[in-house]
Order: structure tokens, then C-alpha cells, then sequence
């Protein structure tokens, strides 16, 4: 496969193989080595002629499918080791980041409740649903107008 | 699965929302053979990730008078000093990094702390649970969210726990902005 080739292949799956990640791993680096690995993984397939029909994508969900077990198997002894050590993340001052921060005030309450309660305790929508006496479903309808809120308010350049 | 996927399967994918296998499945299958929605779903995944990012870097909700200390060194930190029911009248500046209410609080005995950062109304901000504390403590410092206590009119810390096997109230204290 020309280097060109390669090249677009890589520009299309490694969305894709980010997105696979992202939802299963909260680490960046651990995503991105995921995605660097995974890609190896489907270039070298695609180079020996490995792919079964000749359908890159599908055979690239596949080994992500695979490797995510081993994957997760290792992380988990990691974390494990790591948990007793000390939050080291700091908001810089200026970055897009600190933009998220002053906007999270200006969503609806309930809507950050579920935002605090998803990504800081890393709760499922059932059980806040039961924290916040209404149901999953409308857990889910809340946090998802919350995170179009700030995707429309990040493209706006509101803050 | 036909068509594309919509925005709200979107979002409790990035979100790492626990879907049954097979709908996980037929997600992951159409986004790799789907341009619109893989690149609809990368900026999904991408603002999920800030999000994680910045509520990881928050600070703990409750701090000790030895690392409120070491912070005052390396940070901006406003602190304002109120009784376990007090209402007091103060001006968080958005300009400082971390604003904390000190609590004045005898923790003597107290077996369990669970703290609760809500607005005046009581809708809360921030619940934590089982709060890890000092053993007679006199002091409870409760970091609020510098957006949070300096954007509304007033926010309150309640302070509740178990003593002696008996739940207790311990505090509910008020910090309101001066009115004008």
C-alpha cells in the first residue's frame, strides 16, 4: 500500500478508534496509545493482505474489540497502583478548559448536577436518577441537552 | 441498524452511559463504516474528555487546616469564616483560584460526614457522601467551586453525619453576596 494511502487510512480510522477509546478510558495518553497501537495494528494487517474482505473499518472494530480486553487488564493493575497517588491535573489559566469551567455555572441546575454526578463521581443514569427522583430516561435527555448547550456555547465563543 | 445514529445515542456513548451489548455493538459497528456520524461522534467523545478533564482537577471538597495552609502558598485562596449556622454576607472575587468556607464545627465524636454545597433554595451544587475528616476537628474547611460562589447571590454548605449512631445536623451555614 502506497505511503499516501496509508496516510488517508490513518486520517479515517483514528477518529474512530479515539471515539472506541475515549468512552471505555478516561486517561488521554492511555487513549492515544490506544489509538497509536490499534493503527499499527491495522496497517501492518493491511500491508501482509490480513484483511478479511478486503473491509479495513470492520476488520478495525474487530481488533479493537480484541485488544481492549488485554488492554484493559493491564490498566487495571496500573490504576490500581496509581490510585493512592495524588490528583496532579491543574486547570491552566487561559486554556479552553478554564472556558468550560466558567460556563458549567451557566447551564440549568439540574443539568449540572448530572454533569457532577456523570463525570466527577462517575455515576450511571440509573443510579442518579434514584439520587434525583426522576427517571434514567430523563438523566440521559438532561445530560445531553447540557453537553449541546456547551458544544453550541464553545462554538459561539461564549464564556 | 439503519440510518444514522442520533444525537442522544451520541452522547450515551461518549459518555460511557452502560448500554446492553448489542446496542454498544451496533453503535461501534455503524460509526466505523459512517463518516458523518464518526466525525459527529469524535467531537461528542472530545467534550466529554474536557469534561472529565476538568472536574478531575478540581480540588477535594473538604481540606485540612494543614493543606489549606500549604495552598495559601502556592494559590489565591479566599477564605470566609462562618459558624455551623451562621449566615454571613461576603464577596467571593471569580479572580481568586479556590474560595473556601471555614466552618466552625466541633466534630467531636462525629462517626460520619456527608457535606452538601447547594444553592440558597437548597437545590444542591455538590454532594459528597462520607466525607473523609479529621477526627475532632474544629474546623471543617469546605472548598466551593470559585464559578459557583462568586456567580450566585448566596450558596449554602449544610453539614450533616452520624454521632454516637445518631444522625445529626452539624451545620447549615449561609454565604451571601452584600446586597448593593
Amino acid at each position: 500500500m502506497a505511503l499516501l494511502q496509508e496516510d488517508e487510512l490513518c486520517r479515517a480510522l483514528a477518529p474512530r478508534i479515539r471515539v472506541f477509546a475515549q468512552r471505555r478510558w478516561f486517561d488521554a495518553a492511555a487513549v492515544e496509545d490506544f489509538v497509536q497501537e490499534s493503527l499499527l495494528a491495522v496497517l501492518q494487517a493491511v500491508r501482509e493482505g490480513r484483511v478479511p474482505g478486503g473491509d479495513v473499518q470492520a476488520f478495525a472494530l474487530m481488533t479493537c474489540r480484541g485488544r481492549m480486553l488485554d488492554v484493559a487488564r493491564t490498566r487495571a493493575r496500573r490504576e490500581k497502583l496509581l490510585e493512592k497517588l495524588p490528583a496532579a491535573k491543574v486547570i491552566e489559566p487561559g486554556s479552553s478548559n478554564e472556558v468550560l469551567v466558567k460556563l458549567l455555572p451557566k447551564l440549568e441546575r439540574r443539568q449540572q448536577r448530572v454533569l457532577i454526578e456523570t463525570f466527577l463521581d462517575g455515576r450511571q443514569s440509573a443510579e442518579i436518577g434514584e439520587r434525583m427522583g426522576m427517571s434514567e430516561a430523563n438523566v440521559r435527555v438532561l445530560r445531553h441537552r447540557a453537553i449541546s448547550t456547551l458544544r453550541g456555547w464553545l462554538k459561539g465563543g461564549e464564556a | 441498524m439503519s440510518g444514522h445514529l442520533d444525537e442522544q445515542q451520541l452522547t450515551d456513548y461518549a459518555a460511557g452511559e452502560r448500554l446492553d451489548a448489542a446496542e454498544v455493538e451496533a453503535i461501534e459497528g455503524h460509526l466505523f463504516g459512517c463518516d458523518s456520524c464518526a466525525a459527529r461522534a469524535a467531537e461528542a467523545a472530545s467534550l466529554v474528555t474536557r469534561l472529565r478533564d476538568v472536574f478531575r482537577a478540581l480540588p477535594p471538597m473538604l481540606m485540612s487546616d494543614a493543606e489549606l495552609e500549604a495552598m495559601t502558598r502556592t494559590h489565591q485562596v479566599q477564605v470566609c469564616n462562618v459558624g455551623a449556622f451562621e449566615q454571613v454576607f461576603a464577596t467571593v472575587s471569580p479572580h481568586v483560584d479556590i474560595a473556601v468556607t471555614r466552618i466552625a464545627v466541633d466534630l467531636t465524636g462525629v462517626e460520619r460526614l456527608d457535606v452538601k454545597l447547594c444553592a440558597a433554595d437548597g437545590a444542591p451544587f455538590i454532594e459528597v457522601s462520607g466525607a473523609t475528616f479529621e477526627p475532632g476537628a474544629k474546623f471543617v474547611n469546605v472548598v466551593c467551586d470559585v464559578h459557583i460562589a462568586s456567580q450566585n447571590t448566596a450558596f449554602r454548605v449544610q453539614l450533616s453525619g452520624v454521632r454516637g449512631g445518631v444522625p445529626v445536623q452539624l451545620a447549615d451555614c449561609t454565604v451571601a453576596q452584600p446586597r448593593a
